[in-house]
């Protein structure tokens, strides 16, 4: 098995340490940083997203797999930014305001990242004003909007209108989900894109920046 | 879309019928759910996501299936019929039939064999009134309020209403109920003499707990403490969503909406009183007060008060605070002058019935060690207490466990499969019955239904049985994997050869089509144990970030007590299998029924208890879960189960 394929497995099952000393050991062999991310990091969070879907792994393992790949990621970042790499894409990412749940968005962060999307994760509790605001500062390619109570639900429409008042709706693609949320109620509120779960999430969204 | 004006709708449930006009309703489940006194569960609130709004159509044309029923319903179901209410509008005149679904099981541990503490704050009085005459022409009023004078007793007003009959009926006789210095009741004495020698002993109140999925009463005697009847049913604001949330959200919608739950669930009380009247024999003017214990929520709309600040942060109800409301002002059908108690509230997710819990388990006045308590219900609300004192949070499991949100999931009602064992299955000799009387001799698996009633679903218990089954033999691990069928048949277990695919995912088959009450087959499959995994993490994690707070071990834990309907169905040792409940505590976890039940009962035959309530509330402090980083943490690693 190459090293490459080492880490993948490594990461898929979410051994932090030695996914931490294996990229160590492919900088130390001269190989570049973008390879290591692409084919050792993002293929094994690629395989573990697609399992997620297919419901074969679920939240512990995926958060796990998650904290290997990010120990990996710190030791190329600043290989990454030395050799010019740039994110596929910027995503502006948080719960809506009035709601707290935060484990469904810290997924859909956790794949995006694995799909080498950028993303700015603004937090739960965040105004409709705010996701506007970062998008316009960090010129980002989608707004994607997490929310679990049917209450809280409807701020995501507010988003969608501020996003036209501030004239920055056909700049932006507007992502939303959580378990309340439908393909039906994402329509209903003009906003672009609904996903049932983390991982076809961060596939709509790396379809979305590729264009 | 065309106007759906003129079109009828034809309805029936348990053999009830009711016509009437669609008019600008926008589905049906709006139809049934406003203008029908049918009930029907519609756990998501009308939303298409949970598929338990189910009817039948009988004739006429609906509109064409949606998607949505596509992925929720299975292709039988829909070719006999069955359609998911919120998703259809009448092309035509339509005749449907709603599954007669209201009956709750037979109140199993809720037969108090011995009469409950009452406190003798109540007195009664019989009155002998001149009857009026053309030289006496004073009115009944103060006809009474004469014969009263020296007792320093208030007469409320609406107690006027029925005047007139009460004193012609006792022939100038009447009996007064009173409690300190207000007349509850006045009843011909006529009456309460027939009835018994002992005219105390003929008074009665009504305990209610109203839970967001059932609603319960008990109907006592007020002087005895006599337990007399029970009744039970699910919450008929249950058309209007599964979760406080979803009832939050209808009620604001508009003020008409609140005012609609209110009377949903006043209606509902007045119900199940009457049919306890009936049963027992006794007049409605003789249940002189209740007590009415439920979460913040459910209070709130019972007394129609805006619930709107519950359901956002930082979740602020208007009352947490005890309540004294007279009976007429809720409409409720008992004497005019009676009473209906309120038990105060913690916090807007810890409510009056935990409070009720906390009593009626008796940690309310031990203070020997510590105990928890769990009501395991859509708020899986916990309270440790330490000493005289508790905490408590609420960890929103979610409603997995009352069924919603499990393919073949269901409420403890009857058909409910609610206990899973292993069958030792020794060499049986062909077409000899099983051991006992399983529709499936060939399964490794036996099971029992609610009230013996062929198998229709699973209801919470049954499900935890069956997946603590499932993990001790291997067909799903310990991350909540399902074997897939080929797996199954690689790895030979017996039990392996009851995995399929459903629905392109694994599922364990309990029940096949034919053996099943419905025609269709009960089942388990993958996304539900994903569904289980989450609410079973929120109650085990609530447990373990309670005791971190207070910093506590599980050896320190006395006693664990288990309240609510689920709590009583379920069996321990799976609840500990799969981690609901964690294993420290195994040996220590007693079931106490219906404790909010008790809770009111004992609040409503005693004043103290009543008072008891306030004191708990005063020494209890609530934990906000979604501003606690140990939570979150401790929910993570309790997704997976025990090894
Ligand atoms: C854990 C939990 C909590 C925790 C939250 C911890 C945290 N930091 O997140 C705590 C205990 C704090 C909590 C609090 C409350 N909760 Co809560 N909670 C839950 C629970 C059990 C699980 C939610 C969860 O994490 N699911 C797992 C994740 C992975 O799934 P997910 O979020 O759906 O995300 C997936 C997809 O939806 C998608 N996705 C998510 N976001 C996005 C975004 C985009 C853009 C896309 C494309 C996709 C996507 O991808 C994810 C992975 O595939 C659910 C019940 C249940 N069994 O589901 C209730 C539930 C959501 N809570 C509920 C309630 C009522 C509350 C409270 C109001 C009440 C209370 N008792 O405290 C408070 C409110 C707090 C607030 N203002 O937000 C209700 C909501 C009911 C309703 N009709 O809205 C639920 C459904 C339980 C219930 N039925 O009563 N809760
Ligand atoms: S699908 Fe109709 S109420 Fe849930």
């Amino acid at each position: 098995m190459g090293i490459l394929e080492e880490i993948s497995e490594f990461l898929q099952k979410g051994k932090a340490n030695e996914v931490k000393a294996l990229v160590q050991k492919a900088i130390d062999e001269g190989m570049d940083a973008k390879t290591i991310l692409e084919e050792g990091l993002m293929a094994g969070m690629n395989v573990v997203g697609i399992k997620f879907k297919n419901n074969q792994v679920y939240v512990p393992e995926v958060l796990i797999a998650a904290r290997a790949m990010n120990a990996g990621i710190a030791l190329l970042r600043p290989l990454l930014v030395k050799e010019g790499v740039k994110a596929k894409g910027k995503v502006i990412l948080g719960t809506v305001k009035g709601d707290l749940h935060d484990i469904g968005k810290n997924l859909v962060k956790m794949m995006m990242e694995g799909k080498g999307l950028e993303v700015i994760d603004l937090g739960t509790d965040v105004p409709a004003d705010k996701f506007i605001a970062m998008a316009k500062e960090h010129n980002a390619n989608i707004i994607a909007c997490s929310a679990l109570l049917t209450t809280t639900m409807t701020e995501m429409k507010n988003v969608v209108e501020k996003a036209k008042e501030s004239g920055i709706r056909d700049k932006v693609v507007i992502m939303i989900g959580g378990a309340p949320v439908t393909d039906n109620y994402c329509k209903s509120i003009g906003a672009d894109i609904y996903r049932p779960d983390a991982a076809t999430a961060a596939e709509a969204a790396l379809e979305v920046c590729g264009k | 879309m065309e106007t759906q004006r003129g079109i009828t709708i034809h309805a029936t449930q348990d053999g009830k019928e009711h016509f009437g006009e669609y008019g600008n309703s926008f589905s049906l489940l709006d139809y049934l759910s406003k203008h029908t006194p049918f009930t029907l569960q519609a756990p998501c609130g009308g939303k298409g996501r949970c598929g338990k709004c189910k009817i039948r159509i009988i004739g006429g044309t609906p509109s064409p299936v949606t998607d949505t029923e596509r992925t929720l319903l299975h292709p039988d179901e829909l070719s006999a019929g069955i359609r998911l209410a919120c998703m259809v509008n009448p092309e035509t005149d339509l005749s449907i039939s709603l599954e007669g679904e209201k009956k709750v099981q037979g109140n199993k541990s809720f037969r108090f064999s011995h009469p409950l503490p009452v406190d003798g704050s109540l007195h009664t009085l019989v009155l002998e009134l001149v009857p009026p005459s053309l030289e006496d022409q004073r009115s009944d009023h103060s006809r009474l309020l004469s014969a009263l004078a020296t007792e320093g007793l208030e007469v409320p007003t609406p107690l006027l209403l029925d005047l007139p009959q009460v004193l012609r009926e006792g022939k100038w006789r009447v009996t007064l109920i009173a409690q300190k210095n207000r007349v509850l009741s006045i009843l011909p004495s006529t009456l309460v003499e027939g009835q018994s020698s002992n005219p105390a002993s003929r008074i009665f109140g009504v305990a209610v707990d109203i839970g967001t999925t059932t609603v319960a009463a008990y109907l006592f005697d007020l002087y005895t403490g006599v337990h007399i009847d029970s009744q039970s049913e699910l919450n008929a604001q249950g058309a209007f969503g599964g979760d406080v949330i979803s009832r939050i959200q209808y009620a604001l919608e508009s003020l008409s909406n609140l005012r609609r739950l209110q009377e949903k669930i006043l209606t509902q009380i007045d119900e199940l009183i009457h049919r306890m009247a009936i049963r027992t024999g006794i007049h409605p003017a003789q249940i002189c007060m209740a007590c009415i214990v439920g979460n913040p929520t459910m209070i709130h709309l019972t007394l129609g008060l805006n619930p709107k600040y519950i359901a956002e942060a930082p979740f602020i109800p208007v009352t947490t605070e005890p309540l004294f409301v007279p009976t007429h002002e809720l409409g409720l059908s008992l004497s005019a002058g009676g009473i209906v108690r309120i038990p105060p509230a913690v916090s807007a997710y810890v409510g009056s019935d935990i409070l009720a819990g906390v009593i009626a388990s008796g940690m309310a006045t031990s203070t020997m060690r510590s105990a928890l308590l769990i009501d395991i219900g859509t708020n899986g609300e916990i309270v440790l207490g330490i000493g005289d004192r508790f905490i408590a949070c609420s960890t929103a499991a979610g409603p997995a466990f009352e069924g919603a949100q499990i393919t073949c999931g269901m409420g403890g009602v009857a058909g409910a499969i609610d206990g899973v064992i292993r069958r030792n299955l020794p060499v049986l000799a062909e077409g000899l019955q099983g051991p006992d009387s399983t529709p499936c001799p060939t399964h490794p698996l036996s099971f029992t239904t609610i009230l013996d009633a062929p198998p229709v679903g699973f209801c919470g218990a049954g499900i935890v049985d069956l997946l603590a089954i499932l993990l001790e033999t291997g067909m799903v691990d310990e991350t909540g994997r399902m074997l897939s069928q080929e797996e199954g048949k690689r790895q030979g277990h017996p039990l392996a050869e009851w995995l399929i695919t459903y629905d392109d995912e694994p599922a364990f088959l309990l029940v096949p089509a034919d053996k099943s009450g419905t025609g269709m087959p009960i089942l388990l499959t993958q996304q539900d144990v994903r569904e289980i995994q989450l609410a079973k993490a929120a109650i085990a994690a609530g447990i373990r970030t309670l005791l971190q707070k207070a910093n506590l071990t599980f050896d320190e834990i006395r006693t664990l007590y288990l309240a609510g309907g689920f709590g009583n169905y379920l069996n321990p040792r799976s609840a500990i299998r799969i981690g609901l409940i964690p294993k420290e505590l195994e040996g220590k976890i007693q079931s106490i029924g219906n404790a909010s039940g008790l809770g009111a009962s004992l609040a409503l035959l005693s004043e103290k208890t009543f008072s008891l309530f306030q004191q708990v509330r005063e020494r209890t402090s609530y934990i906000e879960l979604s501003s606690s980083p140990e939570f979150q943490e401790l929910y993570v690693e309790e997704m997976m189960f025990p090894s």
